[in-house]
């Protein structure tokens, strides 16, 4: 069945306890503040529920990356139409329904991934360690 | 005259260098402390290398004493002092991950238990932050401690901050991103004229544009930033009264000038720039502008504050420019795939990525000869040494080494004191 945003969506088939809704805030262009998504509806939950099951949470913060072998994956454009491969998931009120972004760690603070979650990447081999040290502290990357 | 090089095998984070110990951060999240004066004093084989190994690793300020610069204007003592690097060029000084051990003067959890996103180390403190905010613990403990770094450290603010940077003052300027640029001030007398954003802590806010991260230029900090444009904070003394009418200077903000003015340009495209002391650069297409910066402009006189000193054209880089700093020896410039050193004697020289993580110490004492480059599974530690030779007042590219660093206490260095017991009754920063 086809996703429709701004609705929850029960993830209990995908193994993962969780809700989700698909922000149309980040599909839409034209607000000034807000990154969109350049990945389809499917993509996009497939991303935070692979995110929910690897554990890269920090409360209600999260982070994900959409890879293909071993190659990050563009999932967004920030205002600038620069490209992102960094995805933000949030729990905003703290009930287990999150929604997300494409997070634009160069320009948001709240974006930079947490040092946990970018150890596990590099322990998974999606960044190497210098990538990560390069997120945390704010600089541009070849992600 | 090639830089000479040691290398430490392993997985490290990040990096320190104070009063003759090591500091690594290992990726696995330890924090290990090293004998650096006996780690260095291995590698000496022969006495007559001794002289130049210490200037390298251990005493990088002791050549430019003024005495020493009339002597190398002997060209036949010039020359001795010169086949003395030339004979430590050859040998590789590598050591394992179990040789090192040999120095291992200490080896903790690392301080709150998450790798730091960057550190300073000053006046016997540690500072690092990461998104849990910005910490202080002490550091440089005494060897019978069971923590030569304080695992409990305190914390002085719950920003997810980007980068640090002390100077002398002492102050420490803390770059947050779109949060803004800040400053923790550690003075006795403290700004008048900038919102404290801390109750606890003296943080205040000198900026809400981007910064990246920051230094500082005398009393001024030299903000860079990735996103927008850089700018320089520029500070000025204000003489007050205290309450038994003694002068009191106050080092009050005074005005945020933008690198478009500093450049004198209009450039579309965003370039980064950096600045430390009297060297203001910013990165082009094909190289840098140089700006000097002159904190004793009297306009009175004609002088100006910003003067253009050069372009310098150099095709050392590709791909943008994603950092840079600078040092007595030179600038150091990171692109995404290399670290690029422009020395001050105009030769440069490539350091092939991925970086992790290099540093400059151009406030120590000791160690401002030093650049530490973090690969993937090893640390490089390099000490540039041509610059002794060359006229501070007339180059262009690196800090001008200045009198002031001169005016130090009486053991300071290496050779007055290797079991680096010095500055502890006075610590000039």
């Amino acid at each position: 069945m086809p996703y429709i945003s701004d609705t929850k969506i029960d993830l209990t088939g995908q193994s993962v306890t969780s809700n989700y809704i698909i922000s149309s805030q980040h599909r839409r262009v034209g607000n000034p503040n807000k990154s969109i998504w350049t990945i389809s509806f499917e993509d996009e939950v497939t991303c935070f529920v692979h995110t929910i099951t690897n554990k890269w949470k920090i409360g209600p913060d999260a982070w994900g990356i959409k890879v293909i072998g071993d190659i990050l994956q563009v999932v967004g454009l920030n205002n600038d139409k620069q490209e992102l491969k960094i995805a933000r998931f949030v729990d905003g009120t703290n009930t287990d329904i999150w929604h997300g972004y494409p997070a634009d760690y160069m320009r948001k603070s709240k974006d930079r991934p947490s040092t946990a979650v970018l150890k596990s990447w590099v322990k998974s081999g999606f960044i190497t360690k210098a990538k990560m040290s390069k997120i945390r502290t704010g600089q541009s990357c070849n992600l | 005259m090639q830089p000479i090089k040691i290398t430490l095998k392993g997985d490290f984070y990040d990096c320190q260098i104070y009063r003759g110990r090591l500091y690594l951060w290992t990726f696995d999240g330890a924090l290990k402390v090293y004998d650096w004066n006996e780690l260095v004093q291995s590698f000496i084989k022969k006495e007559t290398d001794r002289i130049a190994m210490t200037f390298c690793f251990l005493d990088g300020n002791y050549l430019y004493k003024s005495s020493l610069i009339e002597l190398f204007k002997d060209k036949d003592f010039k020359k001795l002092l010169l086949e003395k690097f030339d004979r430590i060029e050859r040998p590789i000084f590598e050591l394992s991950e179990n040789e090192l051990v040999k120095y291992l003067l200490g080896e903790q959890d690392t301080p709150t238990g998450i790798l730091p996103t960057d550190t300073e180390i000053y006046s016997n403190k540690l500072y690092f932050i990461h998104e849990k905010g910005l910490y202080s613990g002490s550091a440089h403990r005494a060897k019978s401690e069971k923590y030569l770094v304080s695992s409990r450290p305190s914390k002085l603010w719950d920003c997810n901050l980007l980068s640090i940077k002390a100077n002398k003052y002492p102050q420490l300027a803390l770059s947050g991103g779109d949060e803004g640029l800040f400053e923790l001030n550690m003075a006795d007398n403290l700004p008048s004229n900038l919102q404290k954003i801390e109750a606890k802590n003296p943080i205040y806010q000198i900026s809400k544009n981007h910064s990246s991260f920051s230094n500082y230029s005398y009393l001024n900090i030299y903000n860079t930033s990735m996103i927008e444009d850089s700018f320089m904070a520029l500070f000025k003394w204000n003489m007050t009264k205290d309450k038994l009418n003694r002068e009191k200077p106050l080092r009050d903000f005074d005005l945020n000038i933008n690198d478009h003015d500093i450049f004198k340009e209009e450039n579309i495209k965003h370039f980064i720039s950096w600045g430390i002391e009297d060297k203001i650069y910013k990165a082009s297409e094909g190289g840098f502008e140089i700006i000097k910066y002159n904190n004793y402009a009297n306009k009175e006189k004609g002088e100006e504050r910003f003067t253009r000193l050069k372009t310098f054209n150099l095709n050392a880089w590709k791909g943008k420019v994603i950092n840079g700093g600078t040092t007595y020896f030179g600038n150091i410039v990171e692109s995404e795939n290399a670290l690029i050193v422009i020395r001050s004697d105009g030769k440069s020289l490539t350091i092939p990525g991925p970086i992790t993580k290099w540093r400059v110490y151009p406030r120590s004492i000791n160690y401002e000869n030093h650049l530490h480059v973090i690969l993937d599974d090893r640390i490089e530690i390099y000490s540039f040494n041509h610059d002794y030779f060359l006229n501070q007042e007339t180059k262009e590219i690196g800090i001008q080494f200045s009198s002031e660093k001169h005016t130090r206490t009486q053991k300071t260095s290496y050779f007055d004191d290797p079991v680096a017991d010095m500055f502890n009754n006075s610590l000039p920063f």
